[in-house]
């Protein structure tokens, strides 16, 4: 499991390698990335700053990566999220899940996702045309 | 909002969370103090929504005690460090 906070993402053809490597038995590698959209309720996005609690966020990232090993039977799990200033069209943020099969990868990858967003202490301020806001995750 | 990263507190014997988040900081920050209770708790027309016991509800921030999430009622000890973390929004 590799959980990494920073200012920038490792490239996602070295994670999967990284993967590969845990595991003959991994049948699949599920990917998600996330990339800071350019707009937001009809207003131009201009770019997004992240900040996160440093020594909390990377812990937390840890333990849901685990319980989805625990939960799924995956083999291997990456999460990466980046902090700082990450203009629209860049990518914020990297799950990889490896498993045996699809099924359960997929289903790691998405509940992984989603439990970052809301679970992680990671905070984004979204710089428009219109201003800055805070943004809280629905 | 209270642009501080971090700061200490001495509170009186018995004083619990609830004591901290409505009494202590609020008394230190006066002009946050005006928006900081609506801010981190729930609210109806201004009146700070409560459980049966009477505790506070929080809004979607999270509280913790040396580094694990913890009910409001906890009672406050030396050393005890306490974090107060607004709404995430990774991803």
């Amino acid at each position: 499991m590799k959980s990494t906070i920073a200012k920038k993402l490792d490239n996602v053809e070295s994670l999967v390698g990284l993967l590969k490597q845990s595991s003959n038995e991994i049948g699949a590698i599920a990917v998600f990335v996330g990339v800071v959209r350019g707009t937001r309720r009809g207003e131009k996005v201009l770019r997004l700053e992240y900040d996160a609690h440093e020594s909390l966020a990377p812990k937390v990232m840890e333990k849901v990566a685990r319980d989805a090993k625990d939960k799924y039977g995956i083999i291997d799990a990456v999460v990466e999220h980046r902090t700082g200033t990450v203009p629209v069209g860049e990518d914020v943020m990297y799950v990889l899940v490896a498993s045996k099969h699809r099924e359960e990868g997929f289903r790691a990858l998405a509940e992984i996702v989603e439990r970052v967003k809301h679970e992680v202490p990671i905070w984004k301020k979204e710089v428009t045309e219109e201003g800055a806001y805070w943004v809280e995750n629905p | 909002m209270l642009n501080a990263k971090t700061e200490e507190y001495e509170v009186e014997d018995g004083a619990v969370l609830t004591d901290l988040l409505l009494r202590y900081i609020p008394g230190r920050h006066r002009e946050a103090s005006k928006t900081w209770p609506e801010t981190i708790f729930r609210t109806v027309k201004g009146e700070i929504v409560r459980s049966r016991d009477g505790t506070p509800l929080l809004r979607n921030y999270l509280v913790m005690v040396d580094g694990k999430s913890i009910d409001l009622n906890h009672r406050l000890k030396d050393g005890d460090e306490v974090t107060v973390l607004p709404p995430f929004g990774g991803g």
